[in-house]
């Protein structure tokens, strides 16, 4: 059995860290969701969240096999516990000429408009990664140009 | 020497970053170092000229100084090192690393580059080795600056050498090594979050030693683990206080003297009938520096079915790895034995009593089923040849090995009384490893015999080695077992493969008495058994290099042997051709 599993981990800002990080997860043949990675309290340090799909048995393995490497300072298995995730989208949302086909995102805290011409109009959505993706799907496809999202920031 | 020669090493003089390189050897104790030069380390090179107390040896392949370095590290138990070129010089390396990595072989290796200014512009011998290297290094490091130089060296040797060991590589460009700063050379080393030496958990040591009080069929599996931490006499005390017999892998070969009533011999794929058995059957199994790799559970589903599982591990990521563990214990393999020992002595803990129905019937499997082979007439066997190397030759001997059948029959007949005794690739099986760590751990160790047993197939894969072995009269014994194929792979395709043929033709060439005598070393051919003892008693006597051809059968198979995946129960004896 699969399931969605969140690890944020405390690294070194050296550099290749990231590339150490997502290797250590490709060739075990383990995809990777999202990754997100900025500086933290700590100078010097990163944080960062990885969004993965893992069989129960493997959680530990991986963590473990993060937790080995030098440049890992803390790695925490958060999907297991309560937990909150957010990522930030933007969605480029063309204006048709049809009135009655115009669509745009239901209002709610987490949509807004930050930019719009006579063409377009962009939004930032700020909400889980799943309800980005159903905001998404409830749009006629025709309409979205554009879609960039950050992967998600989770915190236990 | 002058007194104005004698510099004092920890001065800090205002040097350039090969000096760095050089002194931070020096202090790190380093005896030698194994290299190849080429533009992107010449000034490293330079600097070695105003050090002659520094070793470094000219292999003839980066490969053969990699493996050498490692041959030397096994030996020692000391930190190898390997210094090559950009490059081409680096990514020869490659197979070296992942030959250290899987066996958790402490390395530090020295890399060139192309100047800073020139990296990243595909400029002539560039290449990424730390992005290449990334799955098979504890950790590498590419030097950009000057000052870190002597810390990041410090660090690398802290790392590769404790813990969990390994290889760490330190790649540094051109202008870095030309650069020059005050030698500061770090006091202390700390690399945070790193703990090297967990403290033992004394509450999971107390749970395994109950379980080990109440089981009736206990077996403990030792592997390079108590090799590498030098936990062989504590073992020895572990085993022999509670009576539980064990089996050590091709990994832990040497760490219990083979002669022990309690050694079973080797476990797996190749082991001992008892061995296997023993796992099959026991309540309660003991993993020591081990890690469950397949060629010893083959199918890990029916691996001990009855068995609970202990694990004691330096790497808290083996723990659970490969199979469930209900005796979880995180530590260096002599810390943990140390506090098993002194807990054992301890008056009030009782004294688990030998089991006696348990090791009558291991005992009797091991009188049945003893590792045999059929002798047919003055017909040289490779058998033969390993029984012959056994019986002449003292503790005070280091075999090392490449890979195929000659390496099964090595560990299987081998003589083994001590730890680090036996060298072999044993994770990765990296055919071209035998004689080049053989020659790294003739320089380890020039008091004892170091015998290098090789097929005629991988021989060849570093062959260019002997040269060094002559140049510096290493007298190391290089034992060739001619069996005119890769025997390994007729082995699998004889058994496997319905005897379809395919790609294993070794015959005729090279002349090996010949290969052997153009690069000064004295060499020798043997095709019957009255000529193997004459030969190998004649390679005994010569103190210098000597390669002494065994030329045996090709159809002889290794026995018993279980394919893949499948467990104790399909074992093949090997029918007659298994009977002495
Ligand atoms: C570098 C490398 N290439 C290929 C193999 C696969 N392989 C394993 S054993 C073997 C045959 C070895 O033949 P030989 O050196 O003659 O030894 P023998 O098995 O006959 O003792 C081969 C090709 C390997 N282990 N390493």
């Amino acid at each position: 059995m699969k399931n969605k599993s969140l690890f944020s981990v405390l690294v070194q800002d050296h550099p290749r860290v990231m590339e150490r990080i997502t290797a250590l997860f490709g060739r075990r043949g383990y995809n990777i969701h999202s990754i997100t990675v900025g500086s933290c309290e700590i100078p010097g340090k990163s944080r960062m969240t990885i969004v993965t799909e893992l069989e129960n048995q493997k959680v530990r393995q991986i963590e473990m096999q993060l937790n080995k490497m030098v440049d890992v300072l803390n790695v925490e298995e958060i999907s297991s516990q309560p937990y909150t995730i957010q990522e930030l989208a933007f969605v480029k949302v063309a204006k048709t000429v049809s009135a009655n086909s115009n669509q745009s995102f239901p209002s709610s805290d987490h949509v807004s408009v930050i930019a719009s011409d006579q063409q377009h109009v962009l939004y930032r959505i700020i909400d889980t990664p799943e309800n980005i993706n159903l905001r998404i799907q409830q749009m006629d496809p025709q309409q979205i140009l554009r879609v960039i999202r950050t992967g998600a920031v989770a915190t236990s | 020497m002058e007194a104005n020669h004698v510099r004092n090493i920890m001065n800090p003089d205002i040097v350039s970053g090969s000096e760095i390189i050089l002194r931070c050897l020096l202090l790190e104790g380093v005896e030698c170092v194994f290299g190849y030069p080429g533009g992107a380390v010449l000034y490293i090179y330079d600097a070695m000229v105003d050090h002659p107390e520094f070793q470094h040896l000219l292999t003839r392949h980066e490969q053969g100084a990699i493996h050498a370095a490692d041959g030397y590290a096994r030996a020692s138990g000391k930190t190898g090192v390997c210094m090559a070129t950009s490059g081409p010089g680096a990514t020869n390396l490659i197979t070296g690393i992942a030959t250290a990595y899987a066996d958790s072989v402490p390395l530090v290796i020295f890399t060139g580059n192309v100047s800073t200014d020139m990296i990243g512009t595909d400029a002539f011998q560039e290449a990424d080795i730390v992005g290449m290297t990334m799955p098979v290094v504890k950790n590498s490091y590419f030097v950009d600056n000057i000052d870190d130089l002597a810390p990041t060296i410090r660090e690398a040797f802290h790392l590769a050498g404790t813990g969990r060991k390994g290889p760490v590589l330190i790649d540094i460009p051109k202008d870095i090594l030309a650069a020059k700063t005050k030698f500061l050379h770090p006091e202390t080393v700390n690399v945070e979050g790193y703990v090297p030496y967990p403290e033992v958990n004394l509450a999971q040591v107390n749970k395994l030693y109950q379980a080990i009080i109440k089981s009736k069929c206990p077996v403990i599996i030792a592997g390079g683990g108590v090799v590498s931490s030098d936990a062989h006499g504590a073992l020895l005390h572990f085993i022999e206080q509670l009576n539980i017999p064990v089996t050590t892998t091709l990994m832990g070969l040497g760490c219990v003297p083979d002669n022990h009533p309690l050694f079973l011999g080797m476990p797996g794929m190749h082991g001992t009938v008892a061995a296997n058995r023993a796992i099959h059957e026991a309540d309660l199994l003991i993993a020591i520096g081990a890690r469950f790799d397949d060629r010893v559970t083959l199918n890990i589903k029916k691996f001990a079915p009855n068995a609970e599982i202990a694990h004691i591990d330096i790497d808290a990521a083996e723990i659970g790895k490969n199979i469930h563990t209900h005796y979880p214990i995180r530590g260096d393999v002599s810390d943990v034995l140390n506090v098993f020992n002194n807990h054992v002595g301890d008056e009030s803990t009782p004294n688990r009593k030998p089991i006696k129905t348990w090791h009558q019937y291991l005992d009797s499997l091991k009188e049945m089923y003893p590792l045999k082979y059929r002798q047919n007439g003055h017909d040289l066997k490779p058998q033969y040849v390993m029984e012959l190397i056994r019986d002449t030759t003292d503790e005070n001997t280091i075999v090392t090995t490449d890979v195929g059948q000659h390496q099964m029959w090595a560990a299987q007949f081998g003589p083994f009384k001590k730890n680090r005794s036996f060298i072999t690739s044993g994770g990765l099986g990296t055919m071209g490893f035998g004689l080049p760590s053989a020659l790294g751990a003739q320089i380890a160790c020039p008091e004892k015999m170091v015998v290098s047993i090789n097929g005629d197939g991988g021989i060849q894969m570093c062959a260019q080695e002997l040269a060094v072995c002559a140049i510096h009269n290493l007298p190391v014994k290089i034992v060739v077992i001619n069996n005119q194929v890769l025997g390994m792979i007729y082995q699998w395709q004889n058994l496997l493969y319905k005897e379809r043929y395919s790609s294993i033709d070794l015959q005729g060439k090279p002349d090996f008495v010949k290969l052997a005598e153009a690069h000064g070393v004295k060499g020798l051919r043997a095709k019957t058994k009255e000529e193997a003892d004459t030969c190998w008693r004649e390679a005994l006597k010569t103190d210098r290099p000597v390669l002494i051809e065994f030329v045996v059968p090709k159809e002889e198979l290794v026995y018993p042997m279980i394919p893949q995946g499948q467990s104790v129960k399909e074992v093949m004896l090997g029918g007659d051709s298994c009977e002495k």
